[in-house]
């Protein structure tokens, strides 16, 4: 059920990153920090593994269609939600073996797939209108913006079951609402950001969010070289965004996917 | 003008004595001119100095204060602006979600603080309240970023709007500070130019009265240092021209003075030593006089040696001479006697003779008879000459007698003309008398003078007499005399017109027995013996003037008290 790491597009790197966390993570059957956890958890690990890798493969999409979605000559894209999520589910089943059709949809994980990809939908259709936008080269509609719009709107579809948040290192959010709580700020610095955390290695724990117990995975992405175009050097210099660069370094922890699953 | 300093030497001669400097400055040494005038001139410069100084100190200080004030509009304004942008971070934030524009937001929420900090010294209650309204503002825009975060976008936009209300009061205040400190920037800026402004004038004046005050002050001291040298030049011109009667100014007790009392006592020095020289040029003429009078006393003397060697020569010889001559004399007359008595003796005798031997022997009776004439006249006439010679050898009388002479003159003329007149009836001269009235008598021996001027006036007889024989009745002879009195002595002139003294008889002239008469007519004694009783035995002088075939003048100066010259020759 676990897939080969896609290279191509955006954040990709990050992707593929978590991706072979991910593996680990099912190659040993338990998550990293709940090994010791009953089956429970390993079905959230399983959960927050799937519902992650959609969303990198979702993302990866998006990245790798940033030249055409930023040509300003070009109208429609052609990148409507049905065949992003098409592509998303190509690329799922690529890298994991499995259909998400095949998944039960009263099961637990069938709910968040689904979940999951109605959000990707519904973010697809609420921006084609930028996306189609003709004139207009950069329209910020960068695999981030969409991996963060993916994690709000599958928050709103999954109903309090589950959150998703791509969130990173305080000092390398962008977005506000991508800041990590205290929670996942804490495991950053002490963990993740760990100069003997293994690399890619997530991070699992049951944990309280906001008021409720919830098993809780990060996932660490990591810069590829592609991603170093808006966040590497030199630092502070303005990528396409107009924001200025993080000077980071290839490898460096540039982003870590949280999902929360509440019991 | 300045006064002569008692110290110093009075300057002898000169005419109005000048002042080498003048008023208060000509008081004062050159050096003492020069240091005052370069110590007003620096008290000048240093008060003006001090003055602009203090003025500058005062500038200084206003525009520190317009600094400072300066600096609180800067910090005010850099706090506006940063406030300003720390609202703009925050409205992004709301808008855009950036964790950027958040940490733009807290760089110029930060910047903001530490200008208000800045501030706070100057207006702490206006930042007080700046700072309660950034802070409200803060608060609700905070929250209202949380609100769009959360997508509660009206709540967002109802807290946003209440933190723009704090966020236009914490501007207004903070526009406040600026607009006022402006104020307080304009009146301090205006108060500093109104200084500047009155301190320029003020230097401008002090500048322009010091420029003329130094001037004066400069032209004065050039003055007095000036004028007294062109003085000084002058009166060294002068000197150096030679006039010693130039004015040289007054020594005073500057440099100048100095000098002026130097060039004066060179002056003195320079008069001394002209008068020193006129003095050796006097007495050199007194010497050149003296020894010409030597000279001439040296003259006499030998001529008087002379003279009175030949007096006493003359003196023997007719002391010799005269008792021989007395004798053939005496014997010539006693031997016509004689030969008288023999003829009358002898008259019967010679009677008794025949007509013939008679005859004979009267003739020869009469021969001898006329032989003993021509012996008895010449032994007369030798013994003339021998009388002559012992008078020459005398001298005269030497009783001297008040006497007038213009009488003696008058007498001695007519004594000569009738004498002429008695040897040549037809001599004739036109006698020309221009004899001084009233002359005062004269202490003189008046034979020997008469006997002067009848040597004298028949010399110029016998000249006009052979004039007229040269030349013919055409020729009008002419004897003029003259008197003079001349006060401590008489002047006695006779010229003739007659043939003149050649040149070469004038040394001889008065030498015992020169005359260029034929033989018996003369002596050459007789100016001889006038030489002497006018010179020697009288004190007098007598001068020859004659032009050859024009005139002779002879000029007697007798001195009322004349004494004799020297000893009378022995007899």
């Amino acid at each position: 059920m676990f897939y080969k790491r896609n290279r191509s597009g955006h954040r990709m790197g990050l992707l593929a990153t978590g991706a072979a966390a991910l593996l680990l993570l099912a190659a040993a059957g338990l998550p990293a920090a709940a090994l010791a956890q009953p089956a429970v958890a390993q079905e959230d690990a399983l959960i927050a593994q799937s519902l992650a890798e959609m969303l990198r493969d979702a993302r990866a999409i998006i990245s790798n269609n940033q030249p055409r979605i930023n040509d300003p000559e070009l109208g429609d894209k052609g990148l409507s939600s049905k065949v992003v999520l098409d592509q998303a589910v190509e690329l799922y089943k690529a890298h994991t073996k499995v259909d998400p059709a095949t998944i039960d949809p009263v099961s637990r994980h069938g709910r968040l797939m689904r979940a999951m990809m109605a959000a990707i939908a519904e973010v697809m259709d609420a921006n084609q209108a930028t996306i189609n936008a003709k004139g207009t080269g950069f329209k910020a509609f960068i695999p981030a913006v969409f991996g963060r719009l993916v994690g709000e709107s599958f928050a709103r579809h999954a109903a309090g079951e589950a959150e998703l948040k791509v969130t990173a290192p305080p000092a390398l959010v962008r977005n506000r609402k991508a800041l990590p709580d205290g929670f996942e700020e804490g495991i950053i610095k002490t963990k993740l950001l760990d100069a003997s955390w293994p690399r890619g290695q997530p991070y699992s724990t049951m944990a309280e969010a906001k008021g409720r117990t919830a098993y809780r995975v990060m996932v660490p992405e990591y810069y590829a070289e592609s991603c170093l175009t808006c966040h590497g050097s030199p630092k502070g210099a303005m990528d396409i965004t107009g924001y200025p660069k993080e000077g980071a370094a290839r490898d460096d922890l540039g982003g870590v996917i949280s999902i929360t699953l509440y019991h | 003008m300045a006064s002569v300093s008692p110290s110093r030497p009075e300057v002898a001669g000169g005419a109005a004595r000048l002042p080498a400097g003048g008023g208060l400055l000509g008081r004062l040494t050159i050096r003492s001119r020069v240091v005052l005038l370069c110590a007003a001139l620096l008290i000048v410069l240093v008060a003006t100095n001090a003055y602009l100084s203090h003025k500058i100190i005062e500038s200084t200080a206003a525009t520190v204060e317009t600094t400072r004030l300066l600096r609180t509009i800067e910090q005010a304004d850099n706090a506006q602006n940063a406030f300003g942008e720390m609202r703009y971070w925050m409205t992004d934030l709301a808008v855009s979600l950036l964790t950027l524009s958040d940490s733009k937001a807290k760089l110029a929420q930060a910047r903001m603080e530490r200008y208000l900090d800045q501030l706070a010294p100057q207006r702490p209650e206006r930042v007080a309240a700046i700072r309660a309204a950034v802070t409200q503002y803060q608060d609700l825009a905070a929250k209202a970023v949380e609100a769009y975060t959360d997508n509660r976008r009206v709540i967002g936009n109802s807290l946003l709007a209440q933190a723009r209300q704090h966020s236009m009061t914490a501007d207004e205040l903070l526009a406040n500070i600026v607009s006022e400190v402006n104020a307080e920037t304009v009146a301090t800026r205006d108060r500093v130019v109104a200084q500047t402004a009155a301190a320029t004038r003020l230097s401008h004046f002090i500048v322009g009265a010091a420029v003329l005050i130094g001037a004066l002050f400069t032209f004065l001291v050039v003055i007095s240092i000036a004028r007294p040298l062109r003085r000084l030049v002058v009166a060294m011109n002068g000197l150096n021209a030679g006039n010693t009667a130039v004015d040289i100014p007054a020594a005073g007790p500057d440099e100048i003075g100095a000098m002026a009392g130097t060039l004066a006592a060179f002056r003195d020095t320079m008069r001394e030593l002209r008068q020193a020289l006129e003095e050796q040029r006097r007495r050199e003429q007194e010497l050149r006089a003296a020894n010409e009078e030597l000279k001439a006393a040296q003259a006499k003397l030998i001529h008087a040696e002379k003279m009175a060697s030949l007096g006493q020569l003359t003196a023997g010889i007719a002391h010799e001479i005269k008792n021989p001559l007395n004798f053939v004399n005496n014997f010539a007359t006693l031997s016509i006697e004689l030969l008288s008595e023999l003829k009358a003796t002898a008259a019967p005798g010679l009677a008794m003779l025949d007509s013939e031997k008679r005859a004979e022997a009267d003739e020869t009776v009469e021969l001898l008879t006329a032989n003993l004439d021509k012996i008895a006249e010449h032994g007369r006439r030798a013994d003339g000459i021998v009388k002559s010679m012992l008078l020459h050898s005398r001298g005269g009388s030497s009783d001297r007698q008040t006497s007038d002479i213009n009488a003696v003159l008058e007498e001695a003329l007519n004594l000569a003309y009738h004498g002429a007149r008695a040897q040549d009836q037809s001599f004739n001269v036109t006698l020309d008398r221009d004899l001084q009235g009233a002359m005062p008598p004269i202490e003189i021996v008046p034979q020997d003078v008469t006997r002067v001027f009848l040597n004298l006036i028949g010399n110029a007889f016998y000249a006009v007499g052979k004039r007229r024989r040269q030349e013919g009745e055409a020729f009008r002879p002419t004897v003029k005399v003259t008197t003079r009195d001349l006060a401590d002595a008489v002047e006695i002139t006779i010229r003739d017109n007659g043939v003149g003294i050649p040149s070469q008889h004038r040394q001889r002239l008065f030498q015992p027995f020169f005359t260029t008469k034929p033989t018996g007519e003369g002596t050459g004694l007789g100016l001889s013996i006038s030489y002497d009783i006018v010179t020697q035995q009288h004190g007098g002088t007598i001068m020859v003037d004659s032009e050859p075939g024009q005139f002779t003048e002879f000029r007697i100066r007798l001195p009322r008290r004349g004494q004799p010259a020297a000893a009378r020759r022995p007899a």
